[in-house]
């Protein structure tokens, strides 16, 4: 089974996310941060990330550019709610 | 007349005195003429300067709104997400039902708030239109194809073709809008009489330049002149649903292209069985665009 690391500060996100993807066949494993992500690539590589774009400490563009610099060929998906490219 | 002369007054013939007063008439009304036309275009100036000084202020007040509003969209959208994922959830699982009934319900709800929140984002955010050439068919033709889910069994024509000089999407986003307009207008009369036509033609402003007329034209009951002056005001609706800013949006980006709207009620006639008419204008181009290659289509 594939396995699927979602990145949210938010609870909620994280486990609706998480569970829609459960239900699509993935096994998901959570962070609630960007560092707290980097940490889990480092200790076990998932097959994809899916992380929220805007989030304290570490947004999920500084996390695409660490994500690149430790497994450049991690497929990773940015989420955002602000509906712009800007 | 001499330098004597004017020394002696007494002097001053009456031919003297006619050619003075004449060519003192003269002056004064050259004075005048300057003074009006000075006067005319400090007036003209002024109101340049309270156009432009309105537009700035407009521009400063969506700008806030722009950003006030892609905050809130934000706060909005996150929890509106889950809160859609979860009632699908609900619904997949739920038997046939009334309880399977409310989840789609809810599930409709979360589309529709998300909807405000992207009419009012695509509203207040700052427009940068990237002009292309294209083809009006080819818009006109995309434009029904994103607005299927409301024309229902409504016939909709496409007539004339013609360059046109504008940002794709944001021009396909006015004519969804106007289309979508139409399709609500036409449901005020018979199923017999609904019809929609999209025209596409050159034509002359009110200011006489040539422009791409590009109209969205309804058999509906036609709209009534109060609701004409407020149309395109934000928030402004006749419809119990709607964020009453589908025309505001559709005003804002025809402006960013430095065009116009114009709205006319056709009145009934043997040929046409009267209804609205919304027209995009926009500046004319001379190029002609590469026609899109319906066998390519995927």
């Amino acid at each position: 089974m594939k396995t699927v690391l979602v990145v949210d500060d938010k609870e909620m996100m994280r486990d609706s996310v998480g569970s829609t993807l459960q239900r699509a066949g993935f096994a998901v494993v959570t962070a609630a941060s960007g560092p707290a992500a980097l940490t889990a690539i480092a200790s076990r590589r998932p097959d994809a990330v899916v992380s929220d774009l805007k989030m304290p400490e570490m947004t999920g563009t500084e996390l695409l550019e660490r994500v690149r610099e430790i497994a450049a060929d991690l497929p990773v998906v940015l989420m955002t709610a602000f509906g712009t490219r800007s | 007349m001499t330098a004597t002369d004017l020394d002696n007054p007494a002097a001053l013939s009456q031919a003297d005195l006619s050619q003075l007063f004449a060519a003192f008439n003269d002056v004064t009304v050259k004075l005048q003429d300057t003074h009006e036309k000075l006067t005319g275009e400090v007036a003209r100036l002024q109101g340049e300067l309270r156009r432009a000084n309105d537009e700035l202020e407009r521009s400063r007040r969506l700008a806030a709104l722009g950003e006030m509003a892609a905050g809130i969209a934000h706060e909005i959208r996150n929890p509106l997400a889950s809160l859609g994922l979860y009632a699908e959830m609900l619904e997949a699982d739920l038997p046939q039902g009334r309880e399977h009934e409310v989840a789609s319900k809810i599930v409709c709800a979360v589309h529709g708030l998300d909807a405000v929140v992207n009419d009012v984002l695509t509203f207040s955010r700052e427009m940068r239109p990237e002009p292309v050439l294209q083809s009006s068919e080819d818009v006109f033709a995309c434009a029904i194809d994103s607005c299927r889910d409301v024309l229902g069994g409504v016939p909709i024509a496409i007539d004339g073709d013609v360059p046109i000089e504008a940002d794709s999407t944001l021009l396909q986003q006015a004519l969804v809008n106007l289309i979508r307009n139409a399709a609500d207008a036409v449901l005020e009369v018979e199923a017999g009489e609904r019809s929609i036509k999209l025209d596409a033609r050159q034509t002359v402003t009110a200011d006489g330049d040539t422009a791409v007329a590009l109209a969205v034209g309804d058999t509906g009951p036609g709209i009534p002149d109060e609701v004409r002056e407020r149309m395109f005001n934000p928030f402004f609706t006749t419809r119990a649903a709607g964020t009453g800013l589908g025309l505001a949006i559709v005003h804002r980006i025809v402006d960013a292209h430095g065009g116009a709207v114009r709205v006319v009620n056709r009145p009934a006639t043997p040929k046409d069985s009267g209804g609205a008419t919304i027209e995009i204008l926009l500046p004319q181009t001379t190029a002609q665009p590469v026609k899109a290659d319906p066998r390519s289509a995927a």
